[in-house]
C-alpha cells in the first residue's frame, strides 16, 4: 500500500516544486519580492512531503532508497532541497538558489517516477554498508554542488544589474556580491569533501564486488573527471586568487558534468546486476 | 651556452614549480580521462573480432588513435607521462610549501622578534573596546593589576572558546588562533597522492586474478590449470595457496532479479581450513586472497546408458543456461551434440512453455541430440526422467549451481587505505577547519583601555567580519560583566575590506 502511496505523494511534491519553481522564476525575472516569500512558505510544506515519501521508500523497502532512477531521484533531490532550506532559513537573501535546486530536483523526481515508478528489487549487489555511505554522500555531493551552481547564478544576476548600474530593490536586498560569492565557494567545499568520501567508499565497494578498487568504468571515470573539475575550480580560487563571475560561470557549467555522472551513465544498476547472474 | 641553459632550465623549474603549471597539468589529466569516455576503447568492444571491424571501418581513425594509443588511454604513454608529471610537479611544489605550511601552523620561526601589535589599529578589520576605570574585587586601588586582568580575561576568554594562544607580546598584546594546525591538512591531502600511488602501484603489479568454476560438491586445491582468465601478477609470482569445496549454493530471486546469493564452503588457506559462508558483497579474505562469488549458473547431471543399462559415460555440465540462453555440451569420444534449454521452474501457459521464477523448483530440460547435425531427439525431460535416442538411453539425475568465482591475490591496500584516510581528514582539516587569527593590542590613555582586536581568516574573510563581530560584542559582554568598569560604545574599522 506504501507503494502507491509514495508514488502518489511524490507526483504531489513534483507538482508543488513545479509552481515554486514557476514563481521563482517570475519573482526573479519580473523583481517580485512577494512571490519570492510565496515560494519560500511553499517550499517548507513541500519538502515535508518530499521528507515523507523518502522516509515511506525506504521504510517499505528496508533498504537505503538508492536504487534505480525513482529513488536516485527522491533522495538526491532531498538533499539539494534541505540544504536550500538551511540556505533560506540562513539568509532569506540567498533564496534565489532555489532557481536551480528547485527546477533541477523537480527533474530528477520526473525523469524518475515516469521511468521507474514501482521500484525495482533489491539486487543482491547494492545490500552493502559501504554502497550506503557511498550513495549518501554521493547525494550529499549533488546537493551541495547544485546549490553552488544555483548561487552562481544568483551571482551573475546580481552581478549583471550592478555593471549596469541599475539599482533594483529587489537584488539590493540579496546578500552583498562577496557573500554570495563566500557562500558558493562554500558549498563547492562542502561537495568536494562529499565527493572525496564518495570516490573512496565507492572503491572499497568496488573491490568487494568487482574484485577491485578501480577499474575505470564510465562511471569511475566521470566521477573522478567532475570531481577534478571541483579540485580545478578549488586550485583557481586558492592558488591563483581567482573570485567572481569566473567562478560563479565555472560553478554553472560544471554541475553538467555531475548530471551525467548521475543520469547520463547508469548509475548503478546496469553495471552491477549481472552479479547473481540474472540480467 | 651552458650559461644560457642553466637560465633557461631554472626557468623552466621556476614555471614548473608555478600554480599555473599544477593547474595545466590537472586540466591535462583531466581531460585525457574524459577522452576516454569519448573515443572508441579497445575494452568497449565485445570481442576482438567486433575491434577488427571497426578497425577496418575507419582505417584513418583507428591508425592515429593506435598509434598513439588512446584506445587505451587509461595506459597510454601519454597518459603515464602526464600522470610522471603531475606526481613531479606535486613533490616539488608540496617540498617547496613544507616550510611554509609549518611557518603557517606556528612551527617554526618560534624566535621570531615580537610583532609590533600597536599597529593593528591602523589596518582593516579592527575592532575597539573601549573600557574605563577597571577594579577588580581585591584589588585597593584603580590600576594595580589592571592590565593583568585584562589580558587574562581576554586568554581566558579564548581559551574556552578553542583559540590557541600562540604569543604573548609584552603583557599588552596577543595573538591567537584558530585551528592552528589546519594547514598541516594541506600536506596530508596533497601527500596522500602519493600513498595512493604507491598502493595503486603495488596492487597492479601484484595482482594475480583468475576465475574459477566450480559445481557444488566439487573440490579444488591450488591447481593453476583450472583457473580462467588468468592475470599474471609481475612480483609476487606464486599461486594463492587456497583451497576451495563448494558445499551449498542458495541464490534469491524476486521478480528475475538476484536478491541474494549464499556460498557455502570449506576454505582453505595455507594449512588452515575452515567453513565459510561467501555472499554477494561479502567475499572470503585471508591475508592478501580475497575469493568472490561473482556468477552463478546450472550443472544439469546427465548420466548416457546402453541399451543393457550400463553406464557410457556422464556428469555434471557446467551450462550457461539458467537465464533462459541454449548452450550445449559433448560426451568424450562420442559422436553427439547436447543442445540443452533449461527451465528452473517449468510452467505451460495457453501452450507456452515458460518457467516461473528462476529458483529450483521445478526443473526441466528441453534436449535436442544431434549427431552429424541431424537432431536425433529433441523433447523435455523432467527430474530423474529419461529419453531414448539412437539405442541409447540419457538420463536426467540432477541439477546442481555452479559457481563462479573470482579469485584474487594483491598487496598494497595498506597504503591505499592510509592515502583515502589522510587525504578525507587533511580535506576536513584544511577547508572545514581553515585558520582564523586575532591579534589583540591594549592601549592605556588617561580615561582607562581600549582594547583592539584584529582578525584575519582565510577563503572566507566577508562572513568572518559577521564572526568577528559577535566574537567582540561576547568578549565586551565577558569584559565588561567580570570587571567592575564602565563601557563605553566600541569601534569598529572596516576599512581596506
Ligand atoms: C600536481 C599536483 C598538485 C599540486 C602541486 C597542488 C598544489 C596545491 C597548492 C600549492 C595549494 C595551495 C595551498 C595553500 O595556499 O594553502 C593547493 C590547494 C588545494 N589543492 Fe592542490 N595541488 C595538486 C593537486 C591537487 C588535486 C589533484 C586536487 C583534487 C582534485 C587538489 C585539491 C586541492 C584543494 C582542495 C586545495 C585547497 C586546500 C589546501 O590548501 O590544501 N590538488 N594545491
Amino acid at each position: 500500500m506504501t507503494k502507491g502511496l509514495d508514488i502518489f505523494l511524490c507526483w504531489g511534491v513534483i507538482y508543488a516544486y513545479t509552481v515554486i519553481a514557476i514563481l521563482l522564476l517570475t519573482a526573479f525575472v519580473f523583481n517580485k519580492e512577494r512571490l519570492l516569500g510565496i515560494s519560500t512558505y511553499m517550499l517548507v510544506p513541500a519538502f515535508i512531503v518530499h521528507s515523507a515519501v523518502f522516509i515511506m521508500r525506504w521504510y517499505g523497502t528496508g533498504y537505503f532508497p538508492a536504487n534505480g532512477k525513482y529513488e536516485n531521484g527522491i533522495t538526491s533531490g532531498w538533499f539539494a532541497i534541505a540544504l536550500t532550506l538551511f540556505l533560506f532559513l540562513r539568509r532569506k537573501g540567498l533564496r534565489g538558489v532555489g532557481l536551480i535546486t528547485v527546477p533541477g530536483t523537480l527533474l530528477a523526481l520526473g525523469y524518475g517516477i515516469m521511468t521507474e515508478p514501482g521500484g525495482q528489487a533489491h539486487g543482491a549487489a547494492l545490500k552493502s554498508s559501504w554502497l550506503i555511505i557511498h550513495v549518501l554522500f554521493a547525494q550529499l555531493a549533488f546537493g551541495a554542488y547544485l546549490v553552488a551552481s544555483g548561487l552562481g547564478l544568483l551571482y551573475i544576476l546580481k552581478d549583471n544589474k550592478a555593471r549596469k548600474n541599475v539599482a533594483i530593490p529587489f537584488y539590493e536586498k540579496l546578500p552583498k556580491l562577496p557573500v554570495i560569492e563566500e557562500t558558493m565557494f562554500k558549498f563547492v567545499v562542502y561537495g568536494f569533501i562529499a565527493d572525496a568520501i564518495m570516490i573512496a567508499a565507492g572503491s572499497i565497494w568496488a573491490k568487494d564486488l568487482w574484485g577491485s578498487y578501480w577499474s575505470w568504468d564510465p562511471v569511475e571515470v566521470w566521477s573522478l573527471v567532475s570531481w577534478l573539475i571541483y579540485g580545478l575550480t578549488i586550485h583557481f580560487r586558492v592558488s591563483l586568487g581567482w573570485r567572481g563571475r569566473i567562478l560563479a560561470w565555472i560553478l554553472i557549467l560544471a554541475i553538467l558534468g555531475i548530471i551525467v555522472t548521475y543520469w547520463g551513465v547508469n548509475f548503478f544498476m546496469e553495471s552491477s546486476q549481472h552479479v547473481v547472474g540474472v540480467k | 651556452m651552458y650559461r644560457q641553459l642553466f637560465v633557461s632550465l631554472k626557468d623552466f623549474y621556476r614555471f614548473f614549480r608555478s600554480p599555473k603549471a599544477t593547474i595545466i597539468i590537472i586540466a591535462v589529466l583531466t581531460g585525457l580521462f574524459f577522452t576516454g569516455l569519448v573515443i572508441p576503447q579497445k575494452r568497449f568492444y565485445q570481442s576482438r573480432a567486433d575491434y577488427e571491424r571497426w578497425k577496418t571501418d575507419n582505417p584513418n581513425i583507428s591508425f592515429i588513435l593506435e598509434s598513439l594509443k588512446l584506445n587505451e588511454i587509461y595506459v597510454s604513454p601519454i597518459t603515464i607521462a602526464f600522470l610522471g608529471l603531475f606526481f613531479a610537479n606535486l613533490a616539488v611544489v608540496v617540498g617547496h610549501r613544507i616550510p611554509v605550511v609549518l611557518r603557517r601552523a606556528y612551527l617554526l620561526d618560534r624566535a621570531r622578534p615580537d610583532p609590533d601589535f600597536s599597529r593593528i589599529k591602523d589596518g582593516p578589520d579592527v575592532r575597539a573596546i573601549v573600557l574605563r576605570r577597571f577594579l577588580r574585587a581585591g584589588h585597593d586601588s584603580p590600576g594595580s593589576g589592571e592590565k593583568e586582568d585584562i589580558v587574562r580575561e581576554i586568554t581566558g576568554f579564548l581559551s574556552k572558546r578553542l583559540w590557541s594562544i600562540i604569543h604573548m607580546g609584552d603583557g599588552r598584546s596577543l595573538l591567537a588562533v584558530k585551528n592552528r594546525y589546519s594547514p598541516l591538512g594541506f600536506l596530508f591531502f596533497h601527500l596522500s597522492f602519493i600513498l595512493c600511488l604507491v598502493g595503486g602501484l603495488l596492487l597492479t603489479y601484484s595482482r594475480f586474478s583468475g576465475k574459477l568454476l566450480l559445481t557444488a560438491g566439487q573440490d579444488f586445491y591450488s591447481d593453476m590449470t583450472e583457473f580462467r582468465e588468468i592475470r599474471e601478477p609481475r612480483i609476487f609470482k606464486a599461486i594463492p595457496p587456497i583451497g576451495i569445496r563448494v558445499d551449498q549454493v542458495e541464490p534469491s530471486y524476486e521478480g528475475g532479479i538476484g536478491t541474494d546469493l549464499k556460498v557455502r564452503m570449506r576454505f582453505r588457506y595455507k594449512n588452515e581450513e575452515q567453513d565459510v559462508l561467501v555472499k554477494v558483497n561479502e567475499p572470503v579474505k585471508k591475508g592478501p586472497v580475497a575469493v568472490l562469488a561473482s556468477n552463478i549458473g546450472v550443472s544439469p547431471l546427465f548420466v548416457l546408458r546402453a541399451s543393457d543399462g550400463r553406464e557410457i559415460s556422464g556428469g555434471y555440465f557446467i551450462l550457461r543456461v539458467l537465464k533462459g540462453q541454449e548452450d550445449s555440451f559433448e560426451m568424450p569420444s562420442l559422436p553427439y551434440k547436447f543442445h540443452v534449454l533449461f527451465y528452473p521452474e517449468y510452467a505451460v501457459d495457453n501452450g507456452k512453455e515458460y518457467s516461473k521464477s528462476l529458483e529450483l523448483k521445478n526443473p526441466v530440460v528441453h534436449l535436442r541430440i544431434e549427431r552429424d547435425e541431424k537432431t536425433v531427439y529433441e523433447g523435455n525431460l523432467g527430474i530423474k526422467k529419461a529419453a531414448s535416442f539412437d539405442g541409447l538411453q540419457v538420463a536426467f539425475e540432477d541439477v546442481r549451481y555452479w559457481v563462479d568465482f573470482m579469485v584474487i591475490r594483491e598487496y598494497g591496500t595498506a597504503p591505499l587505505f592510509i592515502g583515502f584516510i589522510l587525504g578525507c581528514l587533511g580535506l576536513v582539516m584544511r577547508l572545514v577547519f581553515y585558520q582564523k587569527e586575532l591579534r589583540f593590542y591594549l592601549e592605556t590613555s588617561e580615561d582607562g583601555y581600549k582594547v583592539y582586536v584584529a582578525g584575519k581568516s582565510e577563503y572566507y574573510i566577508h562572513s568572518f567580519r559577521e564572526d568577528l563581530d559577535e566574537l567582540v560584542r561576547d568578549l565586551q559582554k565577558t569584559l565588561t560583566g567580570s570587571l567592575s568598569n564602565e563601557y563605553l560604545e566600541g569601534e569598529k574599522n572596516d576599512k581596506g575590506s
